[in-house]
């Protein structure tokens, strides 16, 4: 028997990536802002003697088809490729979340409720009787806190065991509804596009207007369209509404009496809640913005005093071994490349990494960047941006590959493409490493903060010109705020964990390899032809040691490169001692800004396309060159 | 006295009733499946500044959603008699 799959299918920031995570180990990326699933992440979940698949699909307001995440969830759900859905609801929200839960029922799939924060619905004071939720629904009910693995187990044994059993009825609606989805279900009963859609639910959808569903039927029966319409136009006649208006005010109706029948909602406690309290500071017109900046310094800030005190720890052990190897016959090249490429990735990068991927996880999940996003609104429309991309942007600065896949959340074509080019600007922990290991570390941390504004001011100014060229308007923010939660521990160390692993696994060989080649090449004399090709960038224009260009050209693979061979190219950990103050700041203003890596590059290529990929490199060489070259002065000014 | 207005129009802190919601097919439909409906009590709660999204507390449901003033401008609301002339 082939394995059975079980699909986790609620509204965004419901809980759904927390469940899945506590069963299947960490692989879907999680965070307290809505949009965090893109694409679906699935895993073997074995439970007692039983392993199913489980599929964690985007989080999703409604059944549309107007968004990417409701398109891939609605076609995975049609396709039947699934053999049970959970339906994840947030208790908090139990009301809208209902909603949802009409129109999966609507799909006339097996189904069953999983009914997740219950405690912090009860807090909020909304005491919900999953019994009564049961028999209104008809689908089984079962409570969880899944942040701390409360009732997951058995949610899951519940489900193996009800799976094949439990199917949901679609809800019925008032009785003018009904006739109308009666005259349209006669209507399309024989066509070809109604047998792998339900019905009912095809002549719901056609009732409320989706353009997706209607023009399915179009291509095969064009002739049914005025009859549908004719429908159509009877119930907006009787209802004085548009027609999606009355449908999702048939749901909501239907939500809001389920919900009044099994939840309870007592008076919220005397005196300003928290979150309120909180907000008023964190989204202050004035402090708000004091408290963005502080947090954007101090992650900084922090990230280069844990990262240079753990560096400094590692760097002596590591540079005694490799000259207790260096210059011992033909097989020494091949021995200092492996103890470099991994006093590289412990010594150089890992120190800034963990420290600067655990506060960018504490950020996320506490839940405070769909509040600078709400704070960043009003200035990203003066780059012809919206709020939204404050939320890939902030993700850049820990990596640009899921920061380009996070761009995904905003909907216009247009903002997708200046999000995507900008992002991939952003100076993300590779870069990281390379800012606070060199200009940080020799030229002292204010340096370091300067270059991450200069940074900040260029995509401010990038982005404006970018929005002259694309004149049509932005369209506004709709982004759901929600409350502050407090991470525990152990969840921010595993999700620091899955991010570190991407670095240790892809990362690491690469620089294990890079630093080995580099040794050859060394050993072989090549470094030279390659530094006497980059000879014209790197000496005459920059003003750097030739030596300084292999380790360029192996950036383009990873960033981190740039600074570990840095090292072995100068064969000294004393930078100082080869490399002026000037040097040094031309050096990371170039590695800062040029063109992307492979990994962002092809990241970019699958979301964007080729215009936007060639559009990335071209930009980001051209102003890593143009600043690069200006830093050259300034350096002249403050290092004579 | 009842008074229309739309979520624009209303100061910070003030609390109103939804209407109805203008324009297209797919901006209501969004605004719907986010959870604001014609009948929901909502309260704004603060305004961004730089001409920034408005924050929306739904009241009946309570959840805040950051909604740009463009698209508050398209939410139709009357205040409740009590709330007139405060």
């Amino acid at each position: 028997m082939s394995k059975r799959i079980i699909a986790l299918v609620g509204q965004p920031n419901c809980g759904k990536s927390t469940l899945f995570n506590a069963v299947a180990g960490y692989k879907a990326s999680t965070g307290n802002f809505p949009g965090v699933t893109v694409s679906y992440a699935e895993s073997p979940v074995t439970l007692g003697e039983t392993t199913f698949q489980l599929v964690d699909l985007p989080g999703i307001y409604s059944l549309s088809t107007q968004e990417p995440a409701e398109r891939v969830t609605l076609e995975y759900l049609l396709e039947k490729e699934a053999h049970f859905v959970i339906n994840v609801i947030d208790a908090t929200t139990l009301s809208r979340s209902l909603e949802l839960t009409l129109q999966l029922m609507e799909l006339e799939l097996p189904l069953m409720i999983c009914l997740n924060m219950v405690y912090e619905a009860e807090k909020k004071g909304i005491l919900v009787d999953p019994q009564t939720l049961e028999t209104a629904l008809g689908v089984p009910v079962m409570t969880t806190v899944a942040s701390k693995g409360w009732g997951v187990k058995e949610l899951f044994a519940q489900a193996l065991e009800v799976m094949d059993k439990a199917r949901a009825k679609p809800p019925k609606y008032s009785l003018h509804v009904e006739r109308e989805v009666g005259c349209v279900k006669s209507l399309i009963t024989n066509l070809k596009t109604a047998k792998n859609i339900p019905l009912r639910f095809l002549a719901l959808k056609l009732l409320e207007g989706d353009e997706y569903f209607t023009s399915l039927v179009r291509n095969e029966a064009p002739h049914l369209i005025p009859k549908v319409e004719e429908c159509l136009n009877r119930l907006v006649k009787a209802h004085g509404q548009p027609p999606e208006m009355v449908i999702s005010g048939e749901r909501h109706a239907l939500a809001m009496h389920i919900f009044e029948g099994a939840a309870k909602v007592t008076a919220r406690e005397e005196g300003t809640p928290f979150r309120e309290k909180l907000d008023a500071v964190v989204m202050d017109p004035i402090l708000g913005y004091i408290i963005l900046a502080g947090v954007f310094l101090g992650l900084l800030y922090l990230t280069f005093f844990v990262g240079s005190f753990l560096a400094d720890q590692i760097a002596g052990p590591f540079d005694r071994l490799t000259q207790l190897f260096q210059g011992r016959g033909a097989w020494s090249p091949f021995m200092v490349g492996i103890i470099q490429g991994i006093a590289g990735g412990v010594g150089i990068v890992l120190p800034y990494l963990v420290p600067l991927l655990f506060l960018l996880s504490l950020l996320e999940d506490i839940g405070y960047l769909p509040r600078a996003a709400f704070l960043l609104d009003g200035l990203m429309h003066r780059m012809g941006l919206h709020g939204k991309s404050v939320i890939p942007f902030i993700l850049g600065y820990g990596c640009n590959v899921p920061s380009i896949m996070a761009a995904r959340i905003i909907e216009s074509p247009r903002d997708r493409f200046i999000t995507l080019l900008l992002a991939s600007l952003i100076p993300c922990s590779a870069r990281t490493s390379v800012i606070l290991g060199l200009q940080a570390k020799y030229l002292g941390p204010l340096w370091a903060m300067a270059l991450y504004m200069v940074n900040v001011i260029v995509l401010g100014f990038v982005g404006f010109l970018l929005s002259r060229f694309q004149k049509e308007a932005s369209p506004g923010l709709i982004l759901e705020i929600p409350p502050y939660r407090l991470p525990t521990l152990a969840s921010l160390w595993k999700k620091t964990w899955y991010r570190l692993k991407d670095f240790a696994v892809y990362a690491w060989p690469i620089i294990l390899a890079g630093s080995i080649i580099l040794e050859a090449l060394t050993y072989l004399h090549v470094d030279k032809t390659i530094n006497a090709l980059l000879a014209p960038l790197t000496v005459w224009l920059l003003g750097l040691p030739a030596a300084v260009g292999v380790t360029l050209f192996f950036g383009i693979f990873r960033k981190e490169l740039t600074l570990i061979m840095l090292f072995q190219a100068l064969g000294t950990f004393n930078i100082q001692s080869v490399l002026t103050h000037t040097q040094i700041l031309v050096f990371v203003v170039f590695v800062t800004f040029y063109i992307p890596c492979l990994s962002t590059l092809a990241v970019l290529w699958r979301e964007g396309g080729w215009k936007v990929t060639w559009a990335s490199a071209l930009l980001n060489t051209t102003l890593a060159l143009v600043l690069a070259f200006l830093a050259r002065f300034v350096g002249m000014a403050f290092f004579p | 006295m009842r008074a229309n207005k739309n979520l624009c129009q209303l100061t910070v802190g003030q609390e109103a009733v939804i209407v109805s919601i203008e324009g297209g097919h797919g901006f209501r439909n969004r605004i719907l499946s986010m959870g604001l409906h014609p009948g929901d009590r909502v309260k704004v709660v603060r305004a961004s500044p730089f001409r920034g999204p408005l924050l929306i507390e739904n009241l009946d449901q309570g959840f805040c959603l950051a909604l740009g003033r463009g698209m508050a401008a398209k939410v139709l609301v009357e205040i409740p008699e009590e709330g007139v002339g405060e």
